[in-house]
């Protein structure tokens, strides 16, 4: 049976600095939930008052229907794996794993049957009599895991879980945690500052900054509709542009982009002068330079395989990065290429300059 | 991303309506301390301090104590002889810790396991005890002295500035020694190379790689031997004669018959504690502009040495190692030599210790008994006080943390007034008893316990409890299964250190005991003035036995750590 979670303008302050600010949204039951943003954001901050080692003073959490902002931590039922494990380093695996359950007062044979069982899963059950010291980092991460999940807690919590593991067995570890939320089917909160992580493993994600969620949705949307500027930024990589409108109307108007590219675009809002576009490296075509089009010499050839990643730099000094995908083109263009972008208008953000939100 | 954690987590109540909250645990340990602080430490030195700012006669605000203080040269001067002594022993010790580190850690010498047994054993007995044992050698009826005159030649007198110099520079070398080769064996050694590579000279390398990046430590050592030459006054008492220094008039004012002038003797105490506080803030300044974080990944290697220079280096070091422990060599011989009263006579015999076990047995269980009471209490504050101090950081207990530090700059024989003055009436009468004397121990040496377990605390990761909380287990009880568990093999290495000092200690115990109180080192001393150098250096012995055996129980726990914490 899985819970949900629930913060209503919740708002932390440290002095004059507010590390969360009027926190307001829910997280539904059994969802893979992540917590995405850069470090300094307050997505620790948050997760610490979830877990109830940060104290709550303005606003509320709730599971379910429950407020938990006066539960101390130690009654809370919570899973928790931290960024550095935190395995006990006096007691056997075995032991660590038991913990839990043993301050939960069970019978001997539940704990020894329930370890097994999650020990089992977790595939860590040849290393139950070892030290911590003599396991990986990815097997301590099992273990970590494994002690956060035996005491079936109402939510499970994951602070940077997979910083301290190396790229390769951080993808193994990543499915191995996917698989297992899944199974459990238990309410997960994840905190990263990680974006590739956030984009494969989650349900959802809410990315914040400054203490403020600037986006909540699945990865999909986050990708390709970011809301707000800082979204578009920190997701992936985007080409930041000036564009200009000069007159038109919410279902259509012309954008001149970089002072050469003329766009028809529609608007969910009516704005008059400069607004920022961003468009992802992929989004960018190259063609034959044009005539009043926007045009530019590559400046930086980066191979990587699948993709080759050029540094173009516009007429007009601008950097921009344009991605060319190995299976679709063979040609690989050299520096000083004189060539013609398109934009690819469907794909093309538009923020206030002003509030930094999307108008498109 | 460490936020600090609020230590509200209290018992939750089972009717949510009542506001009142039980107190958590670690408030009521702070509460606990700030009680404990306030009666032991503030209310006791508080005025003793005070005392010195009051007009002896009409007790109304002067300074007229330190007017009396400055203008009279047989005070005054007590000061200056002070400083002078402090001074010299610190600039010696420098120089010859300094370079028997380097020469120990940097060249293959022979032998140093040896000489660093040597070297810890000179360190751990109280320095009085090496001006005991200078006297028997080279004092006035001394047997080196003796020797000289036989063939002529009168030997310069040792009692005064020169035989306190002697004593205190080749007790407290050590500590130098330990602090900076402990600094040298673990520093990085691509620093040195980097500087090689950039063409320095072997000798400017050391003066301007090696040697400035560890001045912390030397300094650190340094402090060491000034505070501990400074407030040490078992070793004055025996050697300097004439030439007064502050805590023996400190004592001599307090204890001088009916009529003592405690107003005197307070702002003696005042005015040492503040050259103690002094030079420790100047180090404190050096330390902070100097200090350097080092990842210490390679340590430097031993360099292999041609047979002239290997001799030499081992020689030197090996004399160096052997002054120093000279006098647990004298003390231990002596030991066993025949005595007629004061006199030696020639032969040996056991008869000093058949002496000590029919009249002093008592001070050897109470140096035991006292010891060990006190290291348990000590273990267990050291042990709250330093995860208050670590881990609940607020104003109050970085005030506790500075409070408890304070000793660290109080000369024993200052503390040992000092309790009296506050404990000899009502409504706390302690004065002669068994517990007057343990909270002088337990005060003393809970600076350096609070310091290494706080050190050590700063190794476990906060996660730790955290994860144990989140498991469902109260604050409390995490503490107990988690962090004070993996903080003991540590503390408890710490706590033999701190054992070794207690049963060794003399100052404050010389001024807080009473006829069934006293302890070996009261003892050797009190034996030594009544002319008993056999039973004196017996007993000294056995002082020094079971340092050794202590010593050897804490190499067992502290897996190869350096002695210095």
């Amino acid at each position: 049976m899985s819970h949900s979670v629930t913060f209503r303008n919740l708002t932390k302050k440290y002095g004059e600095n507010t590390a969360v600010n009027g926190i307001d949204f829910s997280i539904k039951e059994g969802e893979f939930f992540t917590i995405l943003g850069p470090s300094g954001c307050g997505k620790t901050t948050l997760l610490r008052m979830i877990a109830g080692f940060n104290s709550i003073e303005n606003g509320e959490i709730c599971f379910d229907d429950r407020v938990i902002n006066d539960i101390p931590a130690y009654k809370r039922n919570i899973g928790m794996v931290f960024q550095n494990y935190a395995i006990f380093p006096h007691m056997t695996i075995q032991k660590n794993v038991a913990y839990g359950l043993k301050a939960r007062r069970l019978s001997k044979q539940i704990i020894a049957e329930r370890v097994d069982e999650i020990l089992q899963m977790m595939h860590i059950k040849q290393y139950k009599d070892r030290d911590p010291s003599q396991l990986s980092g990815g097997q301590q991460q099992r273990v970590a895991l494994a002690r956060a999940l035996v005491i079936h807690p109402t939510i499970l919590l994951m602070d940077e879980p997979l910083s301290n593991l190396d790229a390769k067995l951080r993808i193994e570890m990543r499915i191995a945690i996917m698989k297992i939320q899944k199974e459990m089917n238990i309410t997960t909160i994840y905190v990263t500052h990680d974006q590739e992580e956030a984009l494969s493993m989650s349900d959802r994600i809410a990315v914040m900054n400054s203490g403020v969620i600037e986006q909540i949705g699945t990865p999909k949307e986050i990708y390709s509709k970011p809301a707000t500027a800082f979204v578009a930024g920190f997701i992936g990589t985007s080409n930041f542009l000036e564009g200009e409108i000069s007159e038109g109307a919410m279902n259509g108007c012309t954008i001149s982009i970089e002072g050469t590219l003329k766009l028809e675009l529609a608007l969910n809002k009516p704005v008059i002068g400069k607004v920022d576009i961003a468009i992802r490296p992929e989004d960018i075509y190259i063609e034959q330079p044009q005539e009043r089009g926007m045009n530019g010499t590559i400046s930086l050839v980066t191979f990587l395989g699948d993709y080759i990643s050029y540094e173009v730099q516009l007429d007009n000094g601008k950097l921009l990065e344009v991605n060319e995908y190995s299976k679709d083109t063979d040609q690989l263009r050299t520096i000083g290429d004189r060539i013609g972008l398109r934009l690819s208008a469907d794909k093309i953000n538009v923020y206030d300059q002003e509030t930094k939100e999307a108008i498109r | 991303m460490s936020q600090p954690v609020l230590p509200n987590v209290g018992k939750e109540s089972p009717r949510a309506k009542i506001r009142w909250k039980m107190p958590s645990f670690w408030t009521l340990v702070i509460i606990g301390f700030l009680v404990l602080m306030v009666v032991f430490l503030v209310y006791p030195f508080g005025s003793l301090f005070l005392k010195s700012f009051f007009h002896p006669e009409t007790e109304k605000l002067s300074f007229v104590n330190f007017m009396d203080f400055f203008t009279t040269p047989y005070y005054f001067n007590t000061l200056k002889h002070s400083l002078a002594v402090s001074g010299t022993t610190t600039v010696l010790a420098t120089l010859i810790g300094v370079p028997l580190a380097y020469i120990m850690t940097r060249f293959n010498v022979w032998g140093k396991s040896v000489i660093n047994i040597m070297i810890i054993l000179s360190l751990l007995s109280p320095p009085f005890i090496g001006a005991y044992s200078w006297i028997l050698l080279l004092g006035r009826n001394g047997f080196i002295t003796n020797l000289f005159e036989k063939i002529g030649i009168i030997l310069p007198t040792i009692y005064g500035f020169q035989g306190m110099i002697l004593v205190f520079t080749l007790k407290l070398f050590p500590f130098v020694y330990m602090y900076v080769s402990g600094a040298l064996s673990t520093m990085d050694s691509s620093l040195e190379e980097a500087a090689e590579n950039l063409g320095m000279s072997r000798i400017r390398k050391l003066l301007t790689v090696t040697f400035p990046v560890i001045v912390p430590t030397i300094t650190a050592g340094a402090l060491v031997v000034f505070m501990t030459s400074l407030a040490d006054f078992g070793t004055p008492l025996l050697i300097a004669e004439g030439y007064k220094v502050l805590p023996v008039i400190v004592y001599e004012e307090y204890m001088s018959d009916i009529g003592g002038n405690v107003y005197l003797a307070s702002t003696l105490s005042t005015v040492i504690v503040l050259c103690a506080l002094l030079v420790m803030f100047v180090q404190k300044f050096i330390v902070s502009r100097k200090n350097y974080r080092m990842s210490g990944l390679r340590p430097p290697v031993v360099q292999k040495l041609k047979l002239g220079n290997r001799l030499l280096l081992t020689a030197i070091a090996f004399f160096i190692s052997l002054f120093a422990v000279t006098p647990q060599i004298v003390v231990f011989i002596t030991s066993f030599i025949k005595t007629r009263g004061p006199l030696f006579v020639s032969g040996f015999s056991l008869e000093s210790y058949r002496t000590i076990g029919f009249k002093l047995s008592k001070n050897i269980t109470n140096t035991f008994y006292f010891a060990g009471i006190a290291i348990v209490i000590m273990v267990i504050l050291g042990l709250l006080l330093s995860y208050v101090v670590v881990r609940r950081k607020s104003f109050i207990t970085s005030l506790l943390d500075s409070l408890a530090m304070f000793p660290y700059v109080i000369p024993g024989s200052v503390l040992g007034i000092g309790l009296i003055m506050a404990f000899n009436k009502g409504p706390l009468l302690l004065t002669g008893t068994v517990t007057i004397i343990v909270v002088s121990y337990v005060i003393r040496k809970l600076p350096f316990i609070l310091r290494s377990s706080s050190a050590i605390l700063y190794q476990i990761d906060p996660s730790i409890e955290e994860a144990s909380i989140s498991l469902g287990v109260p604050p409390m009880r995490t503490f107990f299964k988690t962090t004070s568990v993996l903080m003991l093999p540590g503390l408890f290495a710490g706590a033999i250190l701190s054992w070794v000092q207690t049963i060794n200690e003399l100052s404050s115990t010389l001024i807080l005991f009473s006829g069934k109180t006293g302890t070996i080192s009261v003892a050797i001393f009190t034996e030594i003035f009544k002319d008993s150098y056999g039973t004196a250096a017996a007993l000294a012995s056995i002082l020094s036995v079971a340092t050794v055996i202590s010593l050897l129980i804490f190499n067992k726990f502290s897996g190869g750590r350096s002695v210095m914490m």
